[in-house]
């Protein structure tokens, strides 16, 4: 049992090397190596919650600050969220999620103390929040009685659990449904032959034209940049003839800028 | 032909209404929500986020298809913290200031910690330790 606080503990984590740290409604964050007490740091207002982050710890405050300190309690950088009360933390490695009773969420990077996205709940009291293991989505809770799910990146609205697929999976699932056209004539495999085109295994950092086993258009032969994301994502933006104009691959383009991310990423996974 | 008369008009609209009723009703029958707002909730590796309400219960959303599944009551009053453990399961913690650990296939808790008087707030997980934090004005390792 660890004693020290004087009023409510609000906040619990683990230091890196498993020492427990408190945050209290007294204002301090404590920390308790071998079973001793040692302030690590004290604060104006009390303190919500509390969670470990790669460089360190993070609290949040009723007065609405965020505190970024470093294991041994030093300030590394104070946020003025601007939200209201904070009430709850997330963390995802390099970015942290503050959720403000009022409904707002920060999505902050630990590294520059820095907000890159603010999302808008709607929550009339918003309680509680945890980013999906792969980081894209974060699910928010609160006085909505079911849980609801964000994109980290944009803020935009996911909607609640089970009307849509999760995000990461939909997005796996149009690279592949888009890739479906391209495999009439393209293998993806390291061991597989080329068909009417030439096999794409390894093919982000491959010269153009250069598979032995393939009769390559001279409109092939004549590019020189070797393949990346952007050259082939622009190959689909304005089509193969305008790209390579004498190219046999036939003409096709791809309008939607997230159809042709959704069909990189799936190139990046299936021809690595 | 015959036009209803009022009492036949009147059984017809109340046939009406129960359909428009039973129609409207179902939607909220296909994703349980919580009798209150949510205090706590965790996402495990399986993609599958726990959530709990103020008013105690626990559910477990699956993120592909939104299949829920609602656990056996375990906890008296609100639950305020959920936190994932490495084996897959959970742990959850609230108003009374016990501690219900759970396993990913069983809907009842297949261990409990006490030893709080007061209410926990939050817990955290490090490999085998879990430390909760509580109102009582301490925490336990």
């Amino acid at each position: 049992m660890l004693e020290g606080h004087t009023g409510p503990v609000n906040g619990v984590a683990f230091l890196s090397d498993g020492t427990p740290v408190t945050a209290g409604y007294d204002g301090t964050i404590r920390a308790w190596p071998e079973g001793t007490s040692r302030a690590l740091a004290r604060y104006a207002a009390p303190q919500n919650a509390l969670i470990a982050t790669v460089d360190g710890l993070a609290s949040a405050g009723a007065d609405g600050t965020l505190h970024l300190l470093s294991e041994d309690g030093r300030d590394r950088a104070t946020v003025e969220a601007g939200i209201g009360p904070l009430v709850a933390l997330a963390s995802d490695g390099n970015r942290l999620a503050v959720a403000a009773l009022s409904g707002t969420v920060l999505i902050i990077d630990t590294a520059t103390a820095q907000a890159i996205t603010a999302i808008n709940t709607g929550e009339t009291a918003l309680w509680t929040l945890g980013f999906t293991d792969d980081g894209t989505t974060l699910i928010t809770g609160g006085s909505a009685r079911a849980p609801r799910r964000w994109d980290v990146a944009t803020g935009r609205a996911l909607g609640p659990i089970g009307t849509v697929p999760a995000p990461a999976a939909a997005q796996a699932d149009r690279g592949a449904q888009l890739f479906r056209a391209c495999a009439i004539c393209h293998a993806t495999g390291a061991d597989s032959a080329s068909r009417a085109g030439p096999s794409l295994a390894h093919l982000f950092g491959r010269a153009p034209a250069s598979l032995p086993d393939y009769p390559y258009s001279d409109a092939l032969r004549r590019l020189s940049a070797p393949w990346t994301r952007d050259s082939v994502a622009q190959l689909f933006e304005i089509g193969p003839q305008r790209f390579a104009p004498g190219t046999k691959m036939p003409e096709q383009r791809l309008a939607d800028p997230d159809d042709r991310a959704a069909l990189m990423d799936y190139l990046e996974r299936a021809t690595k | 032909m015959r036009t209803p008369g009022p009492a036949a008009y009147k059984q017809s609209m109340r046939l009406f209404i129960l359909i428009a009723c039973l129609l409207l009703a179902s939607p909220a029958h296909a994703q349980p929500v919580h009798g209150a707002p949510i205090r706590a909730l965790a996402v495990l590796p399986d993609w599958s986020v726990v959530s709990a309400g103020l008013d105690a219960t626990i559910i477990v959303h699956r993120l592909s298809d939104g299949a829920a599944t609602i656990l056996q009551p375990a906890h008296d009053g609100a639950v305020n913290a959920i936190v994932a453990l490495p084996d897959g399961g959970f742990a959850s913690a609230g108003a009374d200031g016990g501690v219900a650990i759970w396993s990913r296939t069983d809907t009842l808790p297949v261990r409990w910690l006490e030893g709080h008087t007061g209410p926990i707030a939050a817990l955290a997980v490090n490999g085998e330790a879990i430390a909760s934090a509580s109102w009582d004005g301490t925490a336990w390792v």
